[in-house]
């Protein structure tokens, strides 16, 4: 199957790939895994005190449609509020990037993993 | 008699819903069946007789199949036992993904440092060993109604140990 030339690009050149301290009190995490085809991905917000994800990092192991999902994502959601990354779906990113449907999946995993970082910064936040 | 087209697969072999299965047996029930319903041997029946025969051949091909394989033997038990496998209580939680991922990370040092060798082999090893224990808890979980949620939790952790194994060994087949 050909992926499209966004998938490639993001693929080749995959933005924010890397890590922040999961302990840091203004980090969260999202830790989130297809079992079916073995993909995992990790991706983490730095928010600042207003609320906004000043910096995003991922790292994932996957197809080039899961690698270019996550890598999208932390662009997107960089200078976005935590309010406003929610709002972010899986058919946007499906979209952006023309996933085929066997690769949807690819795009759902991604908007799992920002839902997951926001709950871990806020869970943090809040306790 | 019942259609061998809608017995489970494991009746169609005669033998017992378990995880656990002899792979000589199964192999040995397999090409027998096979032969039997070989569609050359229905060269000279009617066309109604030739399709079925074909039809069961496929079902015995599939059969095989999915029970030869550990983790499609575990799915399809799963299956029969009516588990939904897309359950999400039953996803492998954040501790075992960020360790999956560490597992990559050492997978692409070895790499990086040149492939297979010791530590290579170390690696498999050790995925190997991981594959036995939760394969081990998993037959046992399949036998009680009680443990279903806990076979499947485990069968998704296996799935990414499989995962890993085929990486590791890609790594080996480059250099060799």
């Amino acid at each position: 199957m050909a992926y499209s030339a966004k998938v490639l690009d993001h693929y080749e050149n995959p933005r924010n790939v890397g890590s922040f301290n999961k302990e840091d009190h203004s980090v969260g995490t999202g830790m989130v895994g297809a079992p079916a085809c073995g993909d995992v991905m990790k991706l983490q917000i730095k928010v600042n005190e207003e609320g906004v994800i000043e910096d995003a990092k991922f790292k994932t192991y996957g197809c080039g449609s899961a690698i270019a999902s996550s890598s999208l994502l932390t662009e997107w959601v960089k200078g976005k509020t935590l309010e406003e990354a929610t709002q972010i779906k899986n058919s946007d990113i499906a979209e952006e990037l023309a996933l085929p449907p066997v690769k949807i999946h690819c795009s759902v995993l991604a908007e799992d993993a920002i839902k997951a970082a926001i709950a871990d910064y806020q869970k943090k936040s809040g306790a | 008699m019942q259609s061998p087209l809608t017995k489970d697969f494991f009746s169609l072999f005669g033998l017992p819903v378990a995880f656990h299965l002899a792979d000589e047996e199964l192999t040995a029930r397999y090409r027998e069946m096979q032969s039997a319903v070989h569609p050359d041997r229905y060269a000279n029946a009617a066309l109604q007789e030739q399709r079925m025969s074909i039809q069961v051949a496929a079902h015995i091909n599939e059969a095989y199949q999915t029970l030869k394989n550990p983790l499609s033997r575990i799915r399809y038990i799963l299956e029969l036992k009516g588990v939904d496998l897309q359950d999400r209580e039953a996803a492998p939680d954040p501790d075992f993904l960020m360790r999956q991922i560490e597992w990559r990370e050492t997978m692409e040092e070895i790499q990086a440092a040149g492939g297979p060798g010791s530590r290579l082999a170390d690696l498999v090893k050790e995925i190997t060993a991981y594959i036995a224990e939760l394969q081990e808890k998993i037959a046992g979980e399949l036998e009680d109604e009680t443990l279903l949620s806990a076979a499947l939790r485990h069968y998704n952790e296996l799935q990414y140990f499989y995962r890993l194994l085929e990486e590791a060994r890609d790594i080996g087949d480059m250099v060799d």
